[in-house]
């Protein structure tokens, strides 16, 4: 019998979203949608593929952030091999995922939306861009280069190379590092911390001139998920999860990430490629929850370092429980970037790092594994299980950017509700739109090196569903 | 072709080539190729990226040349070229990487120099998917390696 397949909507991949907004008959808006057109399959593909390859292959699902997968895929290898592996290969990882933390979040905030925040919403789309703030701020754009070239520093001197390096493996790391590495990492280090306390200072100064975005960028109650330490500590690599709500009360706490799937359920809708991961407990949609830089010092009780644990102090003023504007994932990034430079500190300065001892040997001794980590976006789940031979039979990948899914699109209604009056958009009010998803930093901007751009059409539709009025940018 | 000594540290200004395209994509490989075999060459830093990306501008502005070696897909395959590239300011039509001429617009931008440049290219016969060189672009690696060695003017 024919078959007819029809793939709908179709679009141009990598980094391609779709925004739609529906009026009312009085002409508010009342439902928003953000389409996410690029399908990846890469768990698909991964099925009857060795497991221990799987590290290498799911560090092609991002430019950006292939040290997440890796980690969180050889963490889920080491769960395969049921194995405990050496005490330096955990630090070199850990510090791996600091210098991947300081490079992305060093490159969302400076390469993609410090150009809204220093040239403002208003400004000329051709200017909001990485030249445009080096035209205006150059200083600004030259601290982003630095950061960025510091965390790639250390993900080069660990793996071999800056992006995709196949380092991290099942059982521990292929290389332990060098004491020469270890010193040039180290001296390269008080540079980095000067120039982002330079920059949380200037931040915290200019908070107060994006009020109106900061009321209305993704600014409601939703649940928040992260890992954390054994005493509730902010955890990028290993840990247990904790849930808290808007008043910054636990919901739950050390939950096993490897039963991710008892309190995470994942929804889809027929309009989108991105799933949409809600909180079980909660059922769907009404366990929204969010995740990365934002949720992760929501979570935690305490950083772990001296200048970031005053940052956070700082920081917790701007909400009653937790911080619930998603405009605020700008600030938290820097303290991120803050605190991953102060422990990397403390990494490179613990004697063990050198060891040679970073890789633990074993078969194969369970059928199924889950590696679970914190990317630069948040909580990244590797779900592998395998054939007795070592093939994987099934893949799940629960990413951070689908997990804020639901509330990137209660963000979109947020602001449209907020900057669209009458029937006609303007180029404001699409920056705006725009620069409300980059605060999420989605992996669909950033992993096409978008530089002041994402490529986004949006859709104005009457009651009647018939488009009134289109913006669309390539 | 073989080079001996030590590379370029970086403290002192020498020659950067930035070797740049898609291992994985045949001939736009080539530039990975040519940045091999200038390994260890004295006096030279060598990168090879997948594409150019803002924070070569910091390498870029230490150097006191810098040759970009890339695939192109004009010409008879195998065939060698070498260019000067132009410094670009503007920042219209950003798309997903910058182009040589961008980035030296942006390293004047934030270092208020830019180095002398050239583009050394080689032309291409395949860019399907695949690690390995067309014959004749494999057999153009050596000349293009001493093209990026000469000096830019």
């Amino acid at each position: 019998m024919a078959q007819r397949i029809v793939i709908d909507p179709v679009t141009r991949i990598e980094g391609h979203a779709k925004i739609t907004l529906h009026l009312n008959d009085a002409g508010d808006v009342v439902e928003a949608r953000f389409h996410v057109t690029e399908f990846r399959g890469f768990e698909r593909f991964c099925e009857g593929r060795p497991f221990r390859e799987m590290p290498a292959l799911t560090a092609r699902i991002c430019g950006i952030c292939p040290v997440s997968h890796i980690l969180a895929s050889a963490k889920a290898g080491d769960a395969l091999l049921a194995v405990e592996i050496p005490e330096a290969a955990v630090l070199l990882r850990r510090l791996m995922n600091l210098g991947q933390i300081i490079q992305s979040h060093a490159l969302s905030f400076f390469h993609l939306s410090s150009p809204d925040l220093l040239l403002g919403y208003d400004a000329e789309p051709s200017r909001r861009n990485l030249l445009g703030l080096a035209a205006a701020h150059p200083d600004v754009a030259r601290q982003g280069v630095r950061l960025r070239q510091l965390g790639q520093e250390i993900v080069e001197t660990l793996g071999g190379r800056r992006i995709h390096p196949t380092w991290a493996v099942a059982g521990g790391v292929d290389e332990p590092l060098s004491a020469e590495g270890r010193d040039r990492l180290r001296a390269a280090l008080p540079e980095g911390l000067q120039t982002i306390r330079h920059t949380l200072d200037w931040y915290k100064r200019a908070l107060g001139t994006h009020q109106e975005e900061a009321q209305s960028f993704g600014n409601f109650p939703t649940l928040f998920l992260a890992l954390v330490g054994p005493d509730g500590g902010l955890e990028h690599y290993d840990g247990r999860l904790r849930v808290v709500d808007a008043e910054g009360k636990v919901v739950a706490d050390q939950l096993d990430p490897a039963r991710y799937q008892d309190f995470i359920g994942e929804a889809v809708e027929p309009w989108s490629y991105l799933k949409f991961p809600y909180y079980k407990p909660l059922g769907y949609p009404g366990g929204i929850y969010r995740v990365g830089p934002l949720a992760r010092l929501n979570v935690a009780s305490h950083c772990g370092t001296p200048e970031a644990d005053r940052e956070l102090q700082e920081f917790r003023c701007l909400g009653r429980g937790a911080v619930l504007s998603s405009f605020h994932y700008h600030y938290a990034r820097l303290i991120e970037i803050l605190f991953a430079l102060e422990r990397a500190e403390q990494l490179l300065d613990d004697p063990r790092i050198t060891s040679t001892e970073v890789m633990a040997h074993a078969r194969r001794n369970r059928l199924e594994g889950v590696g679970v980590s914190e990317a630069p976006r948040g909580t990244l789940f590797h779900h592998y299980k395998v054939r007795p031979g070592g093939l994987l039979s099934r893949v799940n990948l629960v990413i951070a950017t689908g997990q804020n899914n639901l509330a990137m699109n209660q963000a979109i209604l947020q602001i449209a509700r907020r900057f669209v009056l009458g029937e006609r958009l303007t180029e404001g009010m699409l920056n705006r739109v725009e620069a409300g998803i980059r605060a999420f930093d989605p992996c669909l901007s950033c992993s096409t090196h978008a530089m002041g751009q994402m490529p986004l059409r949006v859709q104005l539709l009457g009651p009647d569903g018939m488009l009134r009025d289109q913006l669309v940018r390539d | 072709m073989e080079c001996s000594g030590t590379s370029w540290s970086g403290t002192e200004p020498g020659v950067l080539v930035i070797a740049y395209g898609n291992p994985l994509r045949e001939d736009d490989g080539v530039g990975w190729a040519v940045a091999a075999a200038l390994e260890g060459c004295p006096g030279v830093e060598v990168q090879a990226v997948h594409q150019l990306l803002p924070e070569l501008v910091e390498p870029l502005s230490r150097a006191s040349s810098v040759v970009f070696v890339d695939a192109r897909r004009d010409g008879t395959p195998g065939l060698v070229r070498r260019e000067p590239v132009l410094v670009r300011d503007g920042a219209e039509a950003m798309t997903h990487a910058l182009d040589p001429g961008r980035l030296l617009g942006l390293c004047r931008r934030l270092y208020g120099r830019a180095p002398e440049a050239v583009v050394v290219s080689v032309s291409g016969a395949r860019f399907g998917f695949g690690h390995a060189l067309s014959e004749p672009v494999r057999g153009a690696v050596p000349e293009a390696a001493r093209c990026a060695l000469r000096p830019v003017a």
